[in-house]
């Protein structure tokens, strides 16, 4: 199914990485806009419909689940943890190779 | 409510026209008249103070138990519900509410998922199309005539109407 295949190759998208960054407390999905928006200090803002889509998707992937399904409070799974420190790493590492080139573009 | 109050405005479903009709819907507001309520071909606008509103819709993969939560997400974010129809969902909120979709990827794999079913069936029609024009019978009775001529503007409808909506989405791809 396209929408399980969509996490195959372990990459996160920047809304998809900052709905688990922020599920590592568990949140109601609604919550996680405001979280998200303060967490990035107002520079990343997820709209409510790519939220609620992109919940289900994480959902259908197992990365993250429902605690409390009357109101729903969702977390992040352990296979979820596992994408979002993979993510992490491989962010950290673009910006760690590329980092003498940046401090030479800038004149560093 | 009486019938002065209300103004019933023609459309051809969203999927075709959507970013025309919102625009239009815009407009309106200014003027004072809101969208309250859709039908299959008809959008119903009521009259009120006129406001400056930006208007959304989306098209939503929800259980029916989830349309709540969905809900509370645009509530959330300043965006009323205004109406909806045939799984179509139109809000409204004020200018500066964020936008409703700001995932472009994620909106590119659903438009291209929609693009994917609309497809074959505008290839079909293509065919069947053609195939009416290039096997029609020499001879025919006259109630034959009609009935083949029906069916051949139906299925050559159908084509029009399929490969607008391709067009539009493709038209829509294209700017991502």
């Amino acid at each position: 199914m396209a929408r399980k295949n969509s996490f195959e190759n372990k990459q996160l998208t920047d809304t998809t990485y900052f709905i688990l960054l922020c599920l590592t407390e568990p949140s109601h999905g609604y919550a996680l806009m405001g979280k998200i928006r303060d967490v990035s200090s107002g520079g990343f803002i997820v709209g409510p419909a790519s939220m609620y889509t992109n919940l289900k998707k994480l959902l259908d992937a197992g990365l993250v689940e429902i605690i409390k399904s009357d109101k729903k409070i969702y977390r992040l799974t352990q296979k979820g943890a596992e994408f979002l420190l993979s993510e992490y790493e491989r962010r950290r590492k673009i910006v760690q190779q590329s980092e003498s080139i940046i401090k030479r573009l800038r004149g560093e | 409510m009486s019938s002065s109050e209300t103004k019933k405005l023609i459309h051809w479903g969203w999927i075709t026209g959507e970013e025309r009709m919102l625009r239009e819907l815009e407009r309106y507001a200014k003027e004072g008249w809101f969208l309250r309520k859709c039908t299959m071909y008809h959008l119903i606008l009521e009259k009120g103070n006129p406001k400056e509103l930006q208007y959304t819709v989306d098209l939503p993969k929800i259980e029916k138990d989830g349309e709540d939560e969905y809900l509370q997400y645009f509530k959330e974010t300043g965006w009323e519900l205004a109406c909806n129809n045939n799984g179509y969902y139109v809000f409204y909120a004020g200018k500066d509410a964020s936008p409703i979709h700001t995932d472009k990827e994620l909106l590119h794999q659903l438009r291209k998922g929609r693009l994917k079913v609309i497809m074959p069936l505008t290839i079909l029609f293509l065919i069947v199309t053609i195939g009416f024009v290039v096997f029609s019978p020499m001879s025919m009775s006259s109630m034959q005539e009609i009935i083949y001529t029906l069916l051949a503007g139906i299925s050559g409808g159908l084509l029009g109407l399929f490969g607008m909506i391709c067009v539009t989405l493709l038209r829509i791809q294209n700017h991502f």
